[in-house]
């Protein structure tokens, strides 16, 4: 079992950090690809955990090598694109989708589809409230609702992946709270620790968080029948 | 209660008979019988409550009410008592489970329509604009779909975007 982790802003650079911690100091023995195209700036400082500028994934995986020597961390520098993309997510791994947009999350989970064994985590958030949706696939067979099934704003995005926009698009990102990334990346966590140790998917497909109201609502959802 | 004849039940819908032999009588396991039989069942527990009653001096009366007070009920309720007064069917208010993304509660909107629930709960679910999509025991379906008792609701909400 490898882990990928695809996007490491937020959401990615504090869930990177708790994954890594915890599989140290477990038997772990897999991969870890930290995947993302983007640079660390000034302005990132605010809401991700980093010490070094530069492409994310290098610098962050510099940084975690650096503190967990027992893990085998690889940054793949680019974004997730139709090109590369079976060269990032392969049979039986683990997916943390961290990244910003609906367009590349469709594109994750339509590959995804194409796996016989695959387990998709995906994080995101608005300002104050987000959700983790967890889809699954064993011998070919979908046991988790897709990315996409009970969502049609990720079935049809109304957005582009970083790599189709232009620098004064990528430039412009709506403001985003730190707690909130920081709350989808702990619920991700649990997701993560939950099939670690147990080797079962939950039953819950989707779980919702509201820091304003105080709340997390986890949902079981059947996987839709074609 | 009126006084329960075979006419007076003969005059009751199945579904209302349903509910009085289940509710009112206590009677387990009629609920997917005829009419005939649950009308059979409900005169026969009629009778021998009355036989019960007229008996009641004798120690061999095999219905044997108990007098020890009850010091405590423990129970999960989701229909509350709120017109006493109304016919059978209407006296309680039944809520249901309606949520929102992390938003959740229960509801007495059972007989109401999945658009209304939806402007009716709009603030307190924060319900975003556009009305997303619901989902009652977890299948799709459709506004005019009438919210029923035991319904579970959801409203879909969108996944947060950025990360």
């Amino acid at each position: 079992m490898n882990i990928k982790i695809i996007g490491l802003g937020g959401i990615g650079s504090m869930l990177s950090e708790l994954i890594c911690r915890y599989l140290n100091y477990s038997d772990y023995s897999g991969l870890i690809t930290l995947v993302d195209g983007k640079e660390y700036k000034v302005k990132n400082s605010e809401r991700q955990f980093f010490t070094q500028f530069g492409n994310k994934a290098g610098s962050k995986g510099r940084e975690l090598r650096s503190r967990f020597k027992n893990l085998t961390i690889d940054p793949f520098t680019e974004y997730v694109t139709d090109k590369n993309i079976s060269e990032v997510i392969q049979n039986g791994d683990i997916v943390f989708v961290c990244v910003d947009n609906h367009e590349t999350r469709k594109r994750i989970s339509d590959y995804a589809g194409t796996l016989m064994d695959v387990i998709i985590i995906s994080g995101g958030n608005d300002w104050t409230d987000g959700n983790v949706q967890i889809y699954s696939r064993k011998g070919g067979v979908k046991i988790r609702p897709s990315l996409t099934d009970y969502h049609p704003e990720i079935e049809d995005p109304d957005d582009r992946s970083p790599e189709a926009m232009s620098c004064e698009e990528l430039a412009k990102s709506e403001p985003q709270l730190f707690f909130a990334n920081v709350s989808a990346a702990l619920l991700m966590a649990w997701v993560f620790y939950a099939i670690f140790t147990t080797g079962n998917v939950p039953k819950e497909s989707e779980i919702y968080f509201d820091i304003a109201q105080l709340s997390i609502n986890a949902v079981e959802r059947p996987v839709p029948q074609i | 209660m009126a006084k329960i004849s075979k006419e007076y039940l003969e005059g009751k819908s199945i579904a209302e008979l349903r509910r009085m032999v289940v509710h009112d009588f206590g009677i387990p396991g009629l609920t997917k019988k005829r009419k005939s039989v649950i009308i059979d069942a409900i005169l026969k527990k009629v009778n021998s409550g009355k036989k019960a009653v007229g008996k009641g001096a004798s120690k061999s009366s095999k219905s044997v009410v108990s007098h020890t007070p009850v010091e405590a009920i423990k129970m999960s309720l989701e229909s509350t008592l709120t017109n006493p007064g109304n016919h059978f069917g209407n006296k309680a208010t039944t809520k249901i489970v309606v949520s929102c993304g992390a938003a959740k509660g229960k509801f007495a909107v059972t007989g109401k329509s999945i658009a209304t629930i939806k402007v009716f709960l709009a603030e307190v679910l924060n319900i975003p604009k556009g009305f997303p999509q619901a989902m009652v025991n977890g299948k799709k379906v459709d506004d005019s779909y009438i919210a029923k008792s035991g319904d579970q609701i959801e409203i879909l909400k969108p996944a947060g975007k950025k990360g």
